[in-house]
């Protein structure tokens, strides 16, 4: 049996429920509140967060291994794109810090997915590339960090 | 003066502050919710759903009004972002019926944009296009609907 209550109203029409739950907020009628799916779209939220501080890091990345591997293609603009990757990874984790220590830990699977588009873009086979990440957390991030300095 | 409770979490750590606000939810705690940033992000998803609404639209009036004025340049990847964009469409207003409610603006603000992309695509001057949208919702929305040229 359906019934006619908040619970279903999420299902039924999303655009009149977050509006009927923003008003009940803003009212203080806090016990007719839907609980339950309100805290389901808040921690949407924050997952939609980390996703995309993840998604930053691995463009990041992208950018970060054409630069290493293609030197001879370097540019004024290929080391924009680096800083300006690095800028919007920055300003997002800036929203978020406490994101900062799970950002660490998926350098491993962001470098995986970043090394498997770089090989199929450039043509390049895949063992080409370090199995693992070679720069650290703190080189990925660094605005100042340009490889060469490390390899020499 | 800044305090460090709630409300001075949401502007120092979003992600912090959205896990938070959603334990305390199910705690039921309710009384110690940051309602007005709560309240907030819920209008905030409100506007997006209609976003989205007019993004489709757009996309979709572009491509229905390059099909009906540039014949020559149909093919199978105007015609599949068509049908894709009008299933996305039904999905949408199934999903959040009320939305129905801002059709006829929503309309209008799609085919303001959707007039000039066309223009720049289709390399037909602006001012050949219709000021207004030619079509009613439901023809747009109709899978059975190629409008040919007038």
């Amino acid at each position: 049996m359906a019934d006619m209550t908040n619970t279903t109203l999420y299902d039924r029409d999303f655009y009149t429920w977050l509006n009927e739950q923003a008003g009940l907020l803003r009212v203080g009628r806090r016990s007719e509140f839907d609980i339950e799916n309100v805290a389901e779209e808040i921690e949407c939220l924050a997952r939609g967060e980390k996703r995309e501080l993840k998604s930053r890091l691995k463009i990041l990345l992208i950018r970060l291994l054409k630069w290493q591997f293609q030197p001879g293609h370097r540019s004024g603009s290929w080391r924009h794109g680096v800083t300006v990757a690095r800028m919007e990874f920055a300003d997002i984790l800036n929203d978020s810090p406490s994101l900062a220590p799970q950002m660490q830990s998926v350098v491993e699977s962001a470098y995986r997915s970043a090394r498997l588009r770089v090989a199929a873009k450039s043509g390049f086979a895949e063992a080409m590339f370090q199995p693992s990440c070679p720069w650290s957390y703190v080189q990925i991030t660094d605005l100042d960090f340009w490889l060469d300095a490390s390899e020499d | 003066m800044a305090d460090i409770t709630n409300t001075t979490l949401y502007d120092r750590d979003f992600y912090a502050w959205a896990n938070e606000q959603a334990g305390l939810l199910r705690a039921g705690r309710l009384s110690d919710l940051d309602i007005e940033n709560l309240a907030e992000e819920i209008e905030s998803m409100g506007r997006s759903e209609k976003k989205e609404l007019v993004s489709r639209l757009h996309v979709l009036i572009m491509h229905l009004l390059k099909w009906q004025f540039q014949p020559a340049g149909r093919g199978t990847s105007w015609r599949l972002t068509i049908v894709e964009q009008r299933r996305g469409l039904a999905k949408h207003l199934a999903a959040n019926p009320s939305l129905k409610a801002v059709l006829a603006e929503a309309i209008e603000a799609a085919h303001d944009e959707a007039v000039v992309g066309a223009a720049r695509e289709t390399m037909i001057e602006l001012e050949l296009f219709p000021a207004v949208c030619p079509w009613t919702f439901d023809q747009i929305a109709d899978s059975n609907f190629w409008p040919e040229p007038g």
